[in-house]
């Protein structure tokens, strides 16, 4: 089951789009989970609260204007409304947890409307000039042109994504286990707070609580040999 | 697969084919934390073996397979690479898949009641998935315990082999 759940519309331009309902169903408050385990490595300032406040007004995240060709926008949004990107309170502090969600929008023009919309105008520019051919920079002028002119049509796409981080024991919970949502998390994760997260996989987790077995196991990974005969 | 991510794979994998062979063996009991879980596969499974070129794979899933089609995969050389697992402590049940390369656990079903006040909903989540990753830590504590001890060559390797050649029905 996927954890994001989006509803298909057609927008007022005709295009189709994607939204997400208003509540998120991403596994920390409800329905189904998938989630990444990750450790925060580097030094988390003590009054890890307020830090953490600070940051997350910093890197707060903003709708795309409609009217620029920005085609892509990541910040904090609150996990209980994707809507709300303010951080004035500490509604996300949930003693030893802070529990906030990434939010990545993306608008993207169909490829199928894109190559229509610049065959068209091709089409238009041959009949209007009487030539058989475009030339290499007529051709791509045609492209720049209906690429700007669809991307302010189209809806941007939410994409929002639980983070728990659980304070005392200096772990993170990123619920998603897309390899593209996760590497933007770490990445977005250190840019906000200059701390690097490092996923708990099995030869990181095996070094954490086992450290004296790191040697051995990078020398033999394999116990459950299988004897024939 | 580079051979880092290969070496990582290969304890991944090892540690979920383990983890089966423990519930199988003792019949779905599995002490965790100095605590008896009930953990059964879930109706889902997938075994790969990469030494092979393409890596040899094979899933089940839905009500039909058995364990001994799980052993004869093992036996031939395949690991767990993916399971669905139910697992049980008293009146609490988590159902997830536990994905060996990355640990990671998806679509992680928890039997709560939904509560009202969102504070109370994430505390009562919060509280079933730290158990579950305090039992999986357990687990692979275990794991590394018992695979790296001296025991594990003088008896332990043996009684594995014993298992994965005992048919079950």
């Amino acid at each position: 089951m996927p954890s994001n759940r989006y509803y298909l519309f057609f927008n007022h331009t005709g295009l189709l789009g994607r939204t997400e309902s208003a509540h998120h169903f991403m596994g920390l408050f409800s329905g189904s989970a998938s989630y990444t385990r990750y450790r925060v490595t580097g030094d988390v300032p003590a009054a890890v609260k307020p830090f953490a406040l600070e940051k997350l007004q910093w890197h707060v995240f903003h709708e795309i204007d409609p009217g620029t060709l920005t085609d892509k926008s990541t910040g904090w949004v609150s996990a209980e409304n994707m809507s709300l990107t303010k951080f004035d309170d500490m509604h996300f502090a949930k003693d030893p947890y802070m529990v906030f969600a990434l939010r990545i929008d993306t608008r993207r023009i169909p490829p199928i409307a894109l190559k229509a919309a610049i065959l068209r105008e091709e089409l238009k520019h041959r009949e209007q000039a009487g030539r058989e051919r475009l030339s290499k920079k007529e051709k791509n002028d045609i492209r720049e042109e209906q690429l700007q002119r669809l991307l302010k049509k189209v809806l941007p796409l939410p994409a929002v994504f639980d983070v728990c981080w659980n304070t005392t024991a200096g772990e993170v919970l990123f619920f998603s286990t897309s390899k593209k949502a996760n590497e933007e998390f770490v990445a977005f994760f250190y840019r906000s707070f200059d701390l690097k997260l490092k996923a708990l996989t099995p030869a990181v987790l095996a070094a954490a609580l086992r450290p004296e077995t790191e040697e051995t196991l990078e020398k033999q990974p394999q116990f459950l040999t299988i004897h024939h005969g | 697969m580079d051979e880092q991510h290969e070496k990582l794979s290969a304890i991944g994998r090892e540690f979920l084919t383990w983890l089966y062979y423990q519930s199988d063996a003792c019949a779905g009991r599995i002490e965790a934390g100095g605590e008896i879980f009930e953990l059964w596969i879930d109706r889902r499974a997938a075994l790969e073996d990469d030494a092979t070129d393409p890596p040899g794979c094979v899933s089940f899933s839905g009500d039909t397979f058995t364990s001994d089609d799980l052993k004869n995969a093992i036996r031939s050389g395949k690991k767990v690479r993916e399971a669905r697992f139910r697992l049980e402590k008293g009146e609490n049940t988590w159902c997830f898949s536990l994905r060996a390369d990355r640990l990671e656990v998806t679509g992680l079903k928890i039997d709560l009641p939904d509560a009202d006040d969102i504070d109370e909903r994430f505390h009562g989540r919060i509280i079933a998935i730290s158990a579950l990753n305090d039992f999986i830590d357990a687990c692979f504590a275990r794991f590394l315990d018992s695979v790296l001890s001296k025991k594990w060559k003088s008896g332990g390797r043996k009684e594995f082999q014993t298992w994965l050649e005992a048919p079950t029905s």
